[in-house]
C-alpha cells in the first residue's frame, strides 16, 4: 500500500472485562469505502481492495461493481430530490 | 467547515434498549440550513449498570429518511467561533425513523461492558437534502439499560 490507501482511521474499544488472552483496549484501523461509505474495518497484514479508476479503497461488496464514488452518488441524491420537489410543486 | 458534537444526554429522555433497534442519535440535513455534512468520530457504550447476565449490545449506523419523534438537540460548535450547525440534531427517540433498507455504514457488538470510540477517515457522509442523514441505533437481547453516545459531524 501507498501512503494514499492506508486507512487514516481507527478505533479504541475499552473493555474492563476482556475474554482471557484479551487486552483491556484493542485498537485497529478503519477506512470508509469510496464507493458505499461503509465502514471497513482493517486486518493487519490483509490487503484491502482498491479501485483501479478512482484509486479509493473499498469495501468487499462493492468490488466489481464498477466505479461509482460517494461523491457522485450524493450529488445524484441531492439531484433526485430537487427534482422530486420540483414535481410536486 | 467546523465541527459539532451531538450526545443523547442532551436531551429528553434515554429509551431503554430492547432486542430491535432503538435509535439514540440522529443528524440530518434541513431545508432551512441545507447542507452536507460527515460523522467524522463517534463514540457510544452503556449508560447503565450490566445486567447480571452476561450479553452483548448491538451498535448500528444507518441512513435515514424521515425524522420520527424525538427530542430536538441542537449540535454544539467545538470550537465556539463556529456558526451554529445548519444539521439538524435528534435524540432518544420514541417513535423510529424511517431508516434505509440494507444503509447500514456501521455494525458492531460488543459486551455489555464494553465501550467503543471511532475515528474516521473521510467521514460518513449525507447529502444536502431535506431529512437525509445517518442515525445511530442500538439493541440488545438481554441488557435493558441505556447507552451513551456522542457523534462529532463537520458541516
Amino acid at each position: 500500500m501507498t501512503w494514499r490507501h492506508k486507512a487514516r482511521g481507527y478505533g479504541v474499544i475499552t473493555d474492563p472485562d476482556p475474554p482471557k488472552g484479551f487486552r483491556c483496549q484493542t485498537e485497529f484501523d478503519v477506512a470508509e469505502c469510496s464507493h458505499c461509505n461503509k465502514v471497513i474495518m482493517i486486518k493487519p497484514g490483509v490487503d484491502v481492495h482498491r479501485c483501479t479508476c478512482c484509486d479509493g479503497l473499498i469495501c468487499a461488496e462493492c468490488v466489481g461493481k464498477g466505479c461509482d464514488p460517494l461523491e457522485e452518488k450524493l450529488r445524484r441524491w441531492e439531484n433526485r430530490a430537487s427534482l422530486m420537489k420540483a414535481m410536486s410543486g | 467547515m467546523a465541527r459539532y458534537s451531538t450526545n443523547n444526554r442532551m436531551g429528553g429522555t434515554q429509551q431503554a434498549l430492547t432486542t430491535t433497534f432503538k435509535s439514540q442519535v440522529s443528524l440530518a440535513a434541513a431545508t432551512a440550513t441545507l447542507m452536507r455534512g460527515s460523522v467524522m468520530d463517534i463514540d457510544f457504550g452503556p449508560d447503565g449498570a450490566p445486567n447480571a447476565t452476561d450479553c452483548q449490545i448491538v451498535y448500528d449506523i444507518s441512513r435515514l429518511t424521515s425524522a420520527g419523534t424525538a427530542t430536538a438537540a441542537v449540535p454544539v460548535p467545538i470550537d465556539n467561533t463556529s456558526s451554529a450547525a445548519g444539521t439538524v440534531g435528534q435524540v432518544n427517540f420514541t417513535a423510529e425513523p424511517t431508516v434505509t433498507a440494507a444503509s447500514s455504514l456501521y455494525m458492531i457488538a460488543l459486551n455489555q461492558r464494553a465501550s467503543l470510540r471511532v475515528f474516521f477517515d473521510q467521514g460518513l457522509r449525507w447529502p444536502a437534502t431535506n431529512l437525509n442523514g445517518l442515525v445511530f441505533r442500538a439493541l440488545s437481547p438481554t441488557y435493558t439499560g441505556n447507552v451513551a453516545t456522542t457523534m462529532f459531524h463537520d458541516e
